[in-house]
């Protein structure tokens, strides 16, 4: 077994240990910026529901100001938001380089992506059930949880997994500020050094990531949609 | 009818006309051979120079070590120059008439710059070679004794020995070391399988550019002086971010460019960053599928016409 | 008891205001099942939705029995009391929304909540254990007949059955009041009965007051005592179902009952020509309406038998409104002048409305 896999990727057992740090920077990567995102993202998405014109509670200023910031920063590359936010990665996070740094750059590439799905996928809760949750003595977070939240459930999976997805697709870029990673490794190890089996390996891996994120994902919301019919 | 037909007939045959007359053009000025460069700042300028050295181009003096596209001042011959990333030239060398490439890129892919070069740069470790790689510091740290002492353990017998087994001659040691030596088959792995701890050591963060493997082996004549330093190496995929991160105190030293670069890098962002100390050059060589020798390359693109 | 009186929605639009209830007055009596109809865009949605207060009035005052009396002030909602009126909290809406129930015409169930767990939705806010809710939900089932589906998801029921759940859960905070929003427009007309039945029999049982919107007559028809017409944001027209609709006085009541009866249907046949509109004196197109109980009577025949006039009859209909009959006859009646004139004279004195239909 292990003399087939140094066979088929002689230069990854090479560098066997730096491979594993790749995979923990990406997964710590992963996984600290995915948190945050599904936090600021999702709070975002639920808030421009709720003070749309004729949402729960309509509040143009707030809506407006959140309309523009998703789409300034939805609208930027994210190589070059990795550069732009470096100062303000340091005021936050005390450093712009490494995992840490790399965690803000990832949360402002993301979480725009992240708003506007929860956005749709709330928006598609029919009103009538807004408005009898109303006219049933529901107040505005009553009607997030219970209804919007519940409602949308699925589909908030279904946009939780396309946000990841892309999460994993920004991380590959964080090696520019020295995060390391994945990606940084196929540059780095593969791609500069020449040798094909790493850069083959990483887009396996990415593969198998990405593969395993949509299989759950689909699951979960196949679940959660066809609840009826698994228990009857 | 008629007429549409005989307007669209006549159209057409213009259309044909134009078309040969067209081709006829570009048949007296043939298509330029492109030369593939590196797009980044630091390998371009090396790039630049290398096609003067060979007679393809010529270059503003006033630009000095650090030419920059705008500095050619004549194409002798037709080419056409197409920046590139570095680290990509070797897989579309194909693509190119010929492309500048990088010895550590080139000879891990199997190019050899003395057989498959056209010309490859001349580096001496020598003074005033720009093209020399270097480990910098922050001004107010150049006489840091630690980092010191990380410049004293990378300029040993052990570092020249590894530089040159690791890059088959794509780069070398810019330090005094003796060539006459004799070493086991796992010398680099051995090296490079080198594991240190941070425990109880002073921890120097160090930016590097692609692979840091170097430093591995630098860690372990470290850890066998008992040096207490251990280098915390930090691996940027870009050029542009080490010198950034060095200057605003993030990293304590980073081994990624030479002279030339970090001369160029200090003049247009202010840097207050010193070289403390040599590491190696790797020459940067022309090379092609597509012709043998330099002279080839130059009968295949021709005279620039006027 | 509901006072409504001079009650202001407006809504901004991109190009204009739009006056969505402008200056209604209504009463509504305990107990009574009261049917608000008109055609879509008259404001009886948004006149409906003052009432429990999803939507705040721009101006006017709600009087509810048991809440107090409320007015609105520049888009404002004010109650008043003793010592003078009070700005009224959300929090406080909240509470005052939760004792009035509502149905809607597409049920707006969760679709990923049991039939128990939709029921239960409202009961969360009461305080209760989870023993009282299972209880009190069970006995709601039971009140609409659904025992059998409370682990059921909406998506597993037929309309008629959703209808029934949306109205279990109106009913969940034991609500005096229901408000109905076009809650059969979506049903089947067997459904539609039995919802209708069901109403029918909440509103004897439980003494509920029902305010039911909808544009179709034969809701009004089947369980409303009481009528308002809107239009244009205005009551046109309002009082006991039997009187308005025996005796419309607006074209859009005549229009309804019309449409309902399917004595409108005339146009269609002028239209075609096998009809010919006209009031020569020898030949006249008579619309008939019963009022009162004059259905009874053999009128026609005694027409034709005593005046020597030819009654043709094109259209006939006869309903049953408030447990009480009111119908129609459209015919053609021709003979000569005098006798066609005295032959509708007599009509008129036995208590039954003729008009000419000069134009359709």
């Amino acid at each position: 077994m292990f003399e087939a896999i140094k066979g088929t990727f002689p230069n990854v057992v090479n560098y066997w240990d730096r491979f594993i740090d790749s995979m923990e920077a990406t997964f710590q990567m992963f996984f600290i910026a995915g948190l945050i995102t599904v936090l600021i993202g999702g709070c975002f998405g639920i808030l421009l529901i709720v003070t749309k014109p004729g949402g729960i509670k309509p509040n143009k200023p707030v809506h407006t100001a959140l309309e523009v910031v998703t789409n300034v920063f939805r609208s930027i590359p994210f190589i070059i938001l990795l550069i732009f936010l470096i100062p303000f990665t340091r005021l936050i996070v005390g450093t712009s380089i490494g995992v840490r740094g790399a965690v803000v750059p990832l949360v402002f590439g993301a979480v725009p992506f992240f708003t506007r799905q929860v956005e749709s996928a709330l928006s598609d809760v029919d009103p009538g059930k807004v408005e009898a949750a109303r006219s049933m003595g529901s107040g505005t977070l009553g009607i997030i949880f219970r209804v919007y939240l519940k409602e949308a459930l699925p589909d908030l999976i279904r946009v939780l997994t396309i946000t990841a997805i892309s999460t994993i697709g920004l991380t590959t870029s964080a090696g520019a500020v020295g995060a390391g990673g994945i990606g940084s490794f196929a540059i780095n190890y593969g791609q500069n050094m020449h040798y094909q089996d790493i850069v083959n390996l990483c887009v396996i891996i990415l593969l198998v990531i990405v593969s395993i994120i949509q299989i759950t994902g689909n699951t979960l919301a196949r679940r959660t949609y066809n609840r009826e019919l698994f228990k009857k | 009818m008629k007429t549409i037909k005989r307007s669209a007939a006549l159209l057409l045959a213009l259309c044909l006309i134009f078309a040969l007359a067209a081709c006829g053009g570009s048949k007296e000025e043939a298509e330029p051979v492109k030369i593939g460069v590196p797009s980044d700042a630091t390998n371009q300028a090396r790039a630049i120079s290398l096609l003067e050295t060979a007679g393809l181009i010529e270059v503003d003096d006033a630009a000095g070590f650090t030419p920059e596209l705008k500095d050619i001042t004549k194409y002798i011959y037709n080419i056409e120059i197409v920046p590139a990333a570095a680290n990509t030239l070797v897989a579309t060398l194909d693509d190119y008439g010929a492309s500048t490439i990088n010895g550590t890129y080139a000879v891990p892919a199997g190019l050899s710059p003395t057989e498959d070069g056209l010309i490859t740069e001349v580096q001496d470790s020598g003074s005033g070679n720009p093209f020399i790689n270097v480990i910098v510091a922050r001004t107010e740290d150049k006489d840091n004794e630690d980092y010191k002492k990380i410049v004293e353990a990378y300029q040993t017998q052990t570092i020249a020995q590894y530089i040159l087994e690791k890059n088959s001659g794509s780069s070398r040691p810019a330090f005094d070391y003796d060539p006459n030596y004799s070493v086991p088959e796992d010398y680099v792995s051995s090296l490079e399988g080198y594991k240190s701890s941070p425990e109880g050591k002073k921890s120097v963060k160090l930016g590097v550019c692609g692979s840091g493997d170097v430093w591995r082996a630098v860690q372990k004549v470290l850890d066998d002086e008992n040096s207490g330093i251990y280098v915390d190496v930090i691996i940027f995929d870009a050029y542009n971010l080490p010198n950034e991160a060095l200057n605003s105190g993030e990293i304590d030293l980073n081994a990624f460019q030479h002279i030339a670069y970090l001369n160029s890098e200090i003049q247009s962002q202010g840097y207050d960053l010193t070289p403390i100390g040599n590491t190696s050059c790797a020459p940067l060589t022309l090379y092609s599928k597509k012709a043998k020798t330099l002279d080839d390359l130059k009968k295949l693109a021709g005279l620039k016409a006027k | 008891m509901i006072v409504i009186e001079n009650l202001e929605k407006h809504f901004i639009t991109k190009d204009a205001s739009v006056r969505a209830v402008d200056g209604v007055s209504l009463t509504i009596e305990d107990g009574e099942v009261y049917g608000i109809m008109g055609y879509s865009g008259a404001g009886k949605s948004t006149l409906v939705r003052c009432l429990n207060f999803l939507e705040i009035p721009e101006s006017g005052s709600i009087e509810i029995s048991g809440f107090g009396r409320f007015v609105s002030d520049a888009g404002r909602l004010y109650r008043e009391e003793q010592s003078g009126r009070r700005a009224v909290a959300e929090k406080e809406l909240r509470q005052l929304r939760r004792s009035i129930g509502m149905i809607f015409q597409h049920f707006n169930l969760l679709d990923r909540s049991t039939v128990f767990d939709n029921i239960a939705y409202p009961l969360k806010y009461c305080g209760k254990s989870k023993e009282e809710i299972a209880a009190r939900v069970d006995s709601l089932l039971e009140l609409v007949d659904l025992t059998d589906k409370r682990n059921a998801y909406p998506s597993q029921l037929s309309g008629g059955q959703k209808q029934r759940v949306a109205i279990a859960r109106a009913l969940a905070n034991d609500p005096k009041i229901l408000l109905s929003d076009e809650a059969t427009s979506a049903l089947d007309p067997e459904a539609t009965e039995s919802i209708l039945q069901l109403l029918k029999d909440l509103n004897k049982k439980l003494g509920l007051t029902i305010v039911i919107i909808t544009h179709e007559m034969a809701v009004i028809k089947a369980i409303c005592s009481r009528v308002a017409v809107m239009e244009g944001g205005k009551v046109v027209e309002e009082g006991p179902v039997y009187e308005v609709f025996s005796a419309p006085e607006r074209e859009i009541t005549r229009r309804f009952t019309e449409a309902s009866s399917g004595l409108g249907k005339i146009g269609k046949l002028v239209e075609s020509g096998a009809v010919e509109l006209g009031s020569s004196p020898e030949k006249k197109l008579i619309r008939f309406t019963y009022t009162k109980d004059t259905v009874g009577r053999p009128l026609i025949s005694t027409v034709s038998r005593q005046f020597g006039v030819d009654v043709n009859l094109l259209l006939a209909n006869v309903d049953v409104v408030a447990d009480r009959a009111l119908g129609g006859i459209v015919a053609e009646i021709s003979g000569s002048g005098a006798d066609v004139a005295a032959a509708l004279e007599y009509i008129g004195s036995c208590g039954v409305r003729a008009e000419v239909i000069e134009n359709v």
